[in-house]
């Protein structure tokens, strides 16, 4: 019996390799690639006749053979498929909020190829958004130094801003505020001309949500009207610390007449829960800072129990800056898409190809709207979605995009026209806002020798909580205005100018070597 | 030889009890004995990467950090002084709670107020906390309504530094004297009922029944609970405190197990937070054996060693 089953097996093996091996002769122009790749929506998918993928195929001459996973049973698969050894030419696996901790772990045991070099020397297009983006590069680096995948790069940076209550608004008759005196009138008439129209004097004019033990998370977004800084910033190739800038007292003195009149919540550093929904859903809220698309959902959820609940976002409040701006902003690299190159891949080189093809105009714009005439048209020298993908009558719009081939989780770059033309609009239209007026370079992320993170560690870790707690006694008004300049020229004396140091050296040797 | 023999007798003739060491010492040998080695990462600059062999020594450098720091003598003075309230107000709580429920004679409420204090012991200190700072809270709070129907000013007590000890020591004291008092209640139990019936014949009231005869058989538990408690007081759990913790209050709440939190685990300085741990278990040892020291010096029989 014994014998037998392996004659079999044998047998088995040898015709499988034989014909993979006619396999490779007959197509000898084609490359044969066998994609193991997560579905981005639970549709079921025609895999041989998607013409944006028949066209990749062509123009990159190879034959991808999809093998797509539903999302319910993908982590399974994985880790069976590592275990077996036995790995698909091409893996495109992510895990949600643990991102692409598994494929780096594998990776680095040998799993997948490193992509350093084979990017360097055959994918310029994907030199140019992985390698040559610091940003990027830093977010897809393996504990080992290597990068293990393809990422799909979101086009909306902009993460959090400003949102205010337009129906609340219009009830104390007024305008949206740009500046941070028009901020504060509109507080005012929040907190003195019953908006919610109860009777009762129950407004918080502006609620904060807090992160952890970071109490100004959201609330230290103010800072920027007054081109202050909550942390380290670049001036003029100068690094400097904010809360040692002049310009931080005015910001503190800003909140700390918001506080004292209770225009910001009196509880904002103590509220449990959540201060977000619990207080815009008790109707209570007029006015907050935080993430776009989240915020913008409450009209959505409260708009039933909230009669005329218009929650919108506005621009970030100006006091001395030159302009609105804010450095609040989020990574390019989405941990929901992206794809690898299996070690017993039979053509790395051709693969790379491929996937770097995607990363150029005509591939991404196959990748995000597909085939023109078929699932897009050209209106005013931008591609907008057919009625094939907007108005299907048996699919939603993202399943609609899906089974015809398009976004899906794998190395790309997102069009930014893909995502106006897609989810909540109010969040769309923030975040479009802000990406296009107001966000800024953010403060680099900076590497540091042993020595330097020793003196960080040691003197930056006091600087750190020094300045939490002064920041929230000023807020509380615990300490008056007066005393800002001696309670800030003491982080001096706490090793500041060392730690400055250590700062300006290590971004100097990241930009003017 | 006789010796020998019996020294042989006592391990066979209890073999049982000998095998149910066993697990306790592989629990005390497995976490507590072996993980000491790891303290040699309080003198290295440790790299999880490069290894405890391959790290750089660096000598009493972290120690220095600690001691130079401008806010060793603040987080030493909370801890102590929070490890001092939890002695002076929350030992003798539960002792009393058990001399309580002990002097109960309905049965049916002596079992509902113990099951009552003994349910917050298992409640996560996430939801006690949370339950905390919404009962303490100035415009919803349980507390502040009552101050105001009594025509007092509402205070935001968890924004008020010099409340943050009264709090938390508080806090400390419902959620864990009803489980305290199980130890005592237990050592009620085993005060033989003639000593009572002697008591009264001799003519002896309720207190002083308490005071020479319940005091004193509780004694040793009470010496042992104290010796314990005193190693103890120094370390103050961090999660307790920083879920209770804001910005506003840092001068009285910051102790040292928050700062080897935000350092430690927060920026992954393992080996600040190895120096500031073992200083922590120095602190602790001395701690308990002065005190044991003191109680031997006192009543010879109820100390530990």
């Amino acid at each position: 019996m014994k014998k037998f089953l392996l004659t079999i097996t044998l047998c088995f093996l040898a015709t499988t390799l034989f014909a993979n091996g006619a396999n490779e002769q007959e197509s000898s122009e084609k490359v044969n690639l066998d994609v193991w790749a997560v579905k981005a929506a639970e549709v079921p998918i025609e895999t041989e006749s998607l013409a944006n993928w028949k066209k990749v195929e062509d123009l990159t001459n190879v034959k991808l053979n999809w093998q797509l996973i539903s999302t319910q049973v993908k982590d399974e698969q994985f880790n069976l498929i590592m275990t077996s050894g036995n790995l698909p030419d091409v893996m495109a696996f992510y895990e949600g909020k643990k991102g692409f901790s598994s494929v780096n772990k594998f990776g680095s045991q040998g799993a997948f190829l490193p992509l350093e070099d084979l990017i360097e020397e055959n994918a310029p297009n994907l030199k140019k958004v992985i390698l040559d983006d610091p940003k990027v590069k830093e977010a897809l680096v393996a504990a080992d130094g290597h990068i293990y995948y393809i990422p799909m790069l979101s086009a909306l940076n902009a993460a959090r801003g400003w949102f205010i209550r337009y129906d609340w608004l219009d009830a104390v008759g007024m305008d949206v505020p740009t500046t941070t005196d028009e901020l504060y009138d509109v507080l005012v008439a929040f907190r003195d001309k019953d908006p919610n129209k109860n009777g009762i004097k129950d407004e918080i004019p502006m609620v904060f949500r807090r992160r952890g033990d970071d109490a100004f998370y959201n609330l230290g977004a103010l800072a920027y009207a007054f081109d202050a800084d909550p942390s380290w910033v670049v001036r003029d190739g100068k690094v400097e610390y904010g809360p040692a800038e002049e310009q931080y007292k005015d910001y503190l003195a800003y909140i700390a007449k918001l506080y004292s009149e209770k225009l910001i919540d009196q509880e904002v550093l103590t509220r449990a829960g959540n201060p977000r929904s619990d207080l815009f859903g008790k109707n209570v809220a007029g006015c907050i800072h935080d993430w776009f698309a989240s915020t913008a959902s409450l009209n959505d959820t409260l708009n039933s129990e909230i009669p005329g609940f218009n929650l919108r976002h506005m621009a970030p409040p100006l006091a001395t800056a030159s302009k609105p701006f804010t450095r609040i902003q989020m990574s390019k690299v989405r941990g929901d898409g992206g794809w690898s190159i299996s070690y017993s891949n039979p053509d790395p080189v051709a693969t790379i190809k491929m996937m770097d093809f995607l990363f150029s105009p005509e591939g991404s714009r196959l990748v995000n709207f597909g085939v023109e005439g078929d699932t897009y048209t050209m209106e005013n020298g931008q591609p907008v979605y057919t009625s094939k993908i907007t108005n299907n009558p048996e699919r939603g719009f993202h399943e609609s995009l899906v089974t015809n081939g398009l976004q899906w989780k794998i190395g790309l770059q997102q069009d930014i026209e893909y995502e106006k033309q897609f989810a909540n609009e109010i969040a769309t239209e923030a975040r479009i806002d802000y990406m296009d007026n107001y966000i800024v370079e953010e403060f680099p992320t900076l590497s540091f020798t042993e020595d330097e993170r020793m003196i960080i560690d040691d003197k930056f870790s006091q600087i750190k909580l020094y300045t939490a707690e002064m920041t929230a006694k000023a807020l509380v008004g615990g300490i008056k205005p007066s005393q800002y300049d001696q309670v800030f020229s003491k982080l001096n004396t706490m090793g500041l100018k060392e730690v400055q140091a250590v700062y300006q050296a290590a971004y100097d040797r990241k930009y003017n070597k | 030889m006789i010796k020998r023999n019996k020294k042989k007798y006592e391990l066979v003739d209890h073999k049982a009890l000998w095998i149910m060491l066993i697990p306790v010492l592989i629990y005390f040998i497995l976490f507590k004995y072996l993980p000491m080695a790891g303290v040699v990462i309080a003198f290295q600059r440790y790299s999880p990467f490069k290894g405890v062999l391959a790290s750089d020594w660096v000598g009493l450098e972290y120690f220095r950090q600690f001691f130079s720091s401008i806010y060793f003598t603040r987080v030493l003075r909370n801890t102590l002084m929070i490890g001092l309230f939890d002695l002076l107000f929350g030992f003798p709580f539960p002792i009393i709670l058990a001399l309580l429920l002990n002097g109960l004679s309905n049965r049916h409420f002596k079992k509902l107020t113990q099951t009552i204090t003994l349910l917050p012991h298992f409640v996560s200190f996430v939801v006690v906390a949370g339950i905390a700072i919404n009962m303490l809270s100035p415009s919803t709070g349980v507390i502040n309504a009552l101050r105001l129907k009594l025509g007092l000013d509402s205070i935001y007590f968890l924004q008020e530094p010099k409340y943050f000890w009264g709090i938390f020591t508080v806090i400390k004291i419902i959620k864990e004297s009803g489980f305290t008092a199980i130890i005592y209640l237990a050592a009620l139990t085993t005060i033989d009922p003639t000593l009572y019936e002697a008591a009264i014949c001799d003519g002896a009231n309720r207190a002083q029944q308490l005071k020479y005869v319940t005091f004193p058989a509780l004694i040793p538990t009470i010496v042992i609970m104290f010796i314990i408690k005193i190693g103890k007081i120094i370390s103050i759990s961090f999660e307790q405190i920083l879920l209770l913790q804001n910005d506003v209050i840092l001068s009285t709440s910051e102790v040292i197990s928050t700062l080897v939190y935000r350092r430690g685990l927060v920026n992954a300085d393992y080996s600040y937070a190895t120096a500031v741990g073992l200083f922590e278990t120095f602190v602790a040892l001395v701690l308990v054996l002065s005190s044991n020291a003191i109680v031997r010096r006192i009543k010879n029989d109820s100390s530990l060693w």
